[in-house]
């Protein structure tokens, strides 16, 4: 008889006036690993909290291995094991402190063996001295995941371990934690990265609060066999190509770029029929699904390029020269080349920490770097920054609006700074307003809109101006995959007037958009080119940016 | 006790590693009392005043030499109203002194007295009110002397005497130095503790802890226990700077200094963190505890401003600043000795409000993560 690990039945749990969860029921089987996915503001954190009791829900009912979670809180914690966002290290204790530490406070003891046998798991066993302050991303969470073990728990609770993390770490996590299920404990992990999802037994599809969908992840996938296809055609780019689909009458549920195809997700057979010679059918994917069930990628065509021109040049637009940036001794960036023509989409992508941010910085004038050139539109940035930047629209991280502001006083606000004046300016500002749709928020406060508007409103502002080129830091990171798409199709139109787009990001997938890709690792561009080159046949971009780091690492160290 | 000793052990190790916390328990209160002991001077010493004599006898000899040889005065002569006008003005000198040309002639006469004209610039209160009396004093002593040579009869007018208790040299720095330290231990009692809770919400440790064993009261126990330590080293520190370095007496007991100042640091500690619970953000945290803590303790302690001569409903805000009763009782015990009558309940005053506030402290500390 198999008896669940945890139940959930009709809970609820609300914030004021933010439903974080909405009428939750489910089971969490004991053995298993099971996976929360879902964007940022979907509810996993607030699932885990519940789980753990830091949480009262709202109403309806949590046990968690027989036990209530809030009367019996104590002896759950001891059965329990968590590690929250950031891993809950002390930075300025060392690695042996941390283990003790939580040991004392589980109020565990004669921990010799297990400390070894969990060292040794984690690969931790030479580090024990060293600060957790000082570990690396994935030594971080593994020494997050080793605290949580401390006492041997049945149900282990892990959220976000990926964030911060480079994709091999996520690997291995993942693995030591099959392991763990393998011997009869029930994990909980949540995730933002989709494409983690085929690894579980079982997933919990969270959007805002709700359940879209609780089972097998390859059951869901599989809903969508036969109707997901890589699309070309010899005359089109992929770009254009994409742009037609959206546009078109024929109903399709997805598609984006993948590689040098559009991957199109199209379960009408006429639609199928219509671009019959143009599809090739392949293995359909979580993601396909999700979009499915999210109900399909916004149609239409994107206004946003609208009187967009862009003079034509010979030289390139942006050009980054041996860029390195040395903190100390500590070195962000090391002899960072690159250059990207005019109208070309080009990313950096790594996982965080690895120095796609200081180069960013370097190159739009944030950060003098300690050697080496950065060139915007052939000015460069060292002797003329004033210049440069005119020519750059610039989208930073987590989208630095003023959040004390309304929508309309964000736009008068960065369109005045921009230079721009009496009716051309309201022109923009009216512009902006139509194509975003931003109509109906004008008067909410920036930092009240949900997170999709809030990328919309900095993306309006970022190109008021009309910029030539456009600087994207971490644009999509914790947005849906429908908010996304919308975004780049933004992108996208904006290109094909010819605008050079430079964008960080650490969703691999997302690379596809890019014509040409750099990859990140230990703060230096260690593979440059476009993404199907990059990748191998059959292999995702996260695969075939392990293998080139796995290359890079041997090449290294022979 | 286990979980207990674990956490304090671990605070111990955070405050050894980061240096902010040295910075601020070490750093922050030299600097702060060099400049209360050097740049801070409430003393009357030298004060630039103007003397205007119209119809100079020799008999007013005395009297002139008066104000010329005191330490207290810096005396320069004028001839001319008008420029010794342009003078105060010009903050050259503090105060004019004038005596008018029918001076003698009315000390000859026994109708009226003899009139001098003494205008302050009454833009720094307290030196006007200074060299006011301390002129009055010196004519009237002259005149007491002048008098019995005279045979004439002085005793009509009321002679003032003034004393000076405790701090005979009247030097600031004296009572200046102990009350700084009252108020460099609100500044780094609440700052290093209202940064700790928070620091504990922002970097995700906070919910690590909050599914171990550990109790509200282990919590609050352990950053109690290792942040009195640090104070604690400080106010050591403080005092060593006080009593060695600048020289200031200490004439009261040190078991009762001790006593007041453990129970002092205990009201700080509280009330950072509180600040600290409450905005979980480790930035709004220390400007809250400047604001609610440094503020208060410098404006309303009694250190730098008489509570007496406050408006009545300041005059009660005060009850519930911890300095208020920490300064008159480490006054006390710097410069008279140990005045029990003031100490014993000053440090009642504070024992209460050092119960009260962990009281408040527990009843915020959540062991959940919603209200």
């Amino acid at each position: 008889m198999e008896q669940a690990a945890a139940t959930l039945s009709h809970v609820c749990k609300i914030f004021g006036q933010n439903k974080a969860i909405a009428d939750l029921s489910f089971q969490l089987p004991k053995g298993k690993i099971v996976g929360v996915v879902g964007p940022d503001g979907a509810g996993k954190t607030t699932l885990c909290r519940l789980l753990l009791g830091l949480l009262v829900p709202s109403s309806g009912q949590i046990r968690v291995l027989g036990l209530d979670t809030q009367t019996q809180s104590d002896e759950l914690h001891r059965l329990v094991g968590y590690m929250p966002q950031k891993f809950g290290l002390y930075e300025d204790l060392s690695v042996q402190e941390n283990l003790d530490l939580y040991a004392d406070l589980k109020n565990l003891s004669h921990l010799e063996e297990a400390f070894k046998e969990l060292l040794e798991m984690t690969g931790l066993a030479p580090f024990t001295d060293r600060l957790a302050g000082r570990l690396s991303g994935g030594m971080k969470q593994k020494l997050g995941l080793a605290c949580a073990l401390l006492g041997t728990p049945q149900v282990l609770i892990l959220d976000e371990p990926g964030v911060g993390v480079d994709p091999i770490s996520r690997r291995e996590l993942m693995k030591l934690v099959r392991d763990l299920s393998k011997n009869g404990m029930s994990i909980l992990w949540s995730t933002s990265y989709l494409d983690e999802a085929a690894e579980f037994d079982e997933v919990l599809l969270l959007d805002e609060g709700k359940l879209l969908y609780n089972g097998k992840p390859e059951q869901l996938t599989r809903q969508m066999a036969g109707n997901v296809f890589l699309m070309k055609e010899k005359k089109t780019a992929p770009r254009a190509l994409l742009r037609q689909v959206l546009r078109g009458e024929n109903p399709i549920v997805d598609a984006v770029i993948q590689g040098d195809a559009v991957r199109l997700v199209a379960p009408d057979k006429k639609t199928q029929k219509v671009f019959q010679n143009l599809l090739t059918p392949v293995k359909p994917r979580f993601e396909d699904a999700v979009i499915d069930i999210l109900g399909g990628t916004p149609m239409g065509e994107s206004k946003v390029a609208g009187q967009i021109q862009i003079q034509n040049t010979t030289h390139f637009m942006i050009e980054a020269d041996h860029l390195t940036k040395k903190y100390g001794h500590f070195t962000a960036a090391k002899d960072i080349s690159f250059k990207i023509a005019k109208g070309e989409i080009f990313g950096l992508l790594g996982p965080n920490g690895a120095g796609k941010s200081t180069s960013f910085k370097m190159m739009c004038g944030l950060s003098r770097p300690t050697s080496g050139q950065a060139f915007i539109n052939g000015i460069d940035m060292r002797k003329n920054p004033a210049k440069a930047r005119e020519q750059l629209g610039y989208m930073a991280q987590k989208f630095s609006l003023f959040s004390p502001l309304t929508v309309m006083q964000n736009l008068r606000f960065f369109s005045g700074i921009y230079g721009l004046k009496g009716d051309q300016q309201e022109n923009r500002i009216q512009d902006m307003i139509d194509v975003f749709k931003l109509g109906p928020y004008l008067t909410s406060h920036a930092g009240d809109l949900p997170l999709g508007f809030k990328q919309r409103l900095a993306l309006a502002c970022a190109i008021m101006h009309n910029p030539s080129i456009l600087f994207l830091d971490e644009p999509t990171s914790g947005v849906d995959p429908l908010t996304r798409r919308e975004f780049w199709k933004h992108i996208n139109a904006m290109v094909e007037k010819g605008v050079t787009v430079m964008v960080t990001t650490h969703f691999m997938d997302e690379a596809e958009y890019c014509d040409r890709i750099a990859l990140i690792y230990q703060g230096q561009a260690i593979k440059t080119g476009a993404p199907f080159e990059i990748k191998k046949a059959h292999e995702t971009m996260e695969d075939a940016f392990i293998r080139t780091i796995l290359e890079y690492d041997k090449r290294t160290s022979s | 006790m286990k979980v207990l000793n674990a956490l304090i052990r671990k605070e111990f190790f955070q405050i050894i590693r980061d240096p902010s916390s040295i910075l601020i328990a070490f750093i922050l209160p030299f600097v702060l009392i060099l400049i209360f002991a050097t740049a801070i001077s409430l003393d009357n010493n030298n004060i630039r005043v103007g003397l205007l004599i119209d119809g100079y006898k020799d008999e007013m000899n005395d009297l002139i030499a008066g104000f010329e040889h005191t330490r207290y005065l810096n005396v320069t002569r004028y001839t001319n109203r008008q420029e010794m006008e342009k003078a105060l003005m010009s903050d050259r000198i503090k105060a004019m002194i004038i005596f008018p040309n029918n001076f003698s002639k009315m000390l000859q006469g026994t109708q009226d007295a003899a009139p001098i004209q003494l205008i302050t610039d009454a833009t720094d209160p307290n030196i006007a009110t200074f060299v006011a009396g301390y002129v009055q004093s010196l004519v009237l002593n002259w005149m007491k002397i002048y008098g019995n040579e005279k045979g004439l009869d002085v005793s009509n007018l009321i002679e003032i005497e003034n004393v000076v208790w405790f701090n005979p040299e009247l030097k600031s720095r004296n009572f200046i130095l102990p009350g700084s330290i009252a108020i460099i231990m609100t500044l780094v009692g609440m700052i290093l503790t209202a940064l700790v809770i928070a620091r504990e919400w922002e970097r995700g440790t906070m919910e690590a802890l909050l599914t171990t064993q550990m109790t509200k009261l282990d919590l609050l126990m352990a950053k109690y226990v290792a942040y009195y330590g640090l104070a604690m080293c400080s106010t050591i520190f403080c005092t060593f700077l006080a009593i060695v370095v600048f020289g200031v007496p200490f004439r009261g007991s040190y078991v009762a200094y001790f006593i007041t100042t453990s129970l002092f640091i205990s009201t700080s500690l509280g009330q950072g963190f509180i600040v600290s619970t409450f905005s979980k953000n480790q930035f709004l945290s220390s400007i809250t505890a400047a604001a609610f803590g440094f503020l208060p303790a410098v404006m309303l302690s009694g250190f730098l401003f008489e509570i007496p001569s406050m408006p009545g409903i300041i005059q009660f805000m005060t009850y519930i600043v911890p300095a208020r009763y920490y300064v008159p009782g480490i006054n006390n015990l710097y410069m008279a000795g140990n005045v029990w009558s003031v100490i014993i309940p000053q440090s009642l005053f504070l024992l209460i409000n050092g119960v009260l506030l962990f009281m408040i402290l527990y009843h915020m500390t959540k062991r959940r993560l919603d209200a």
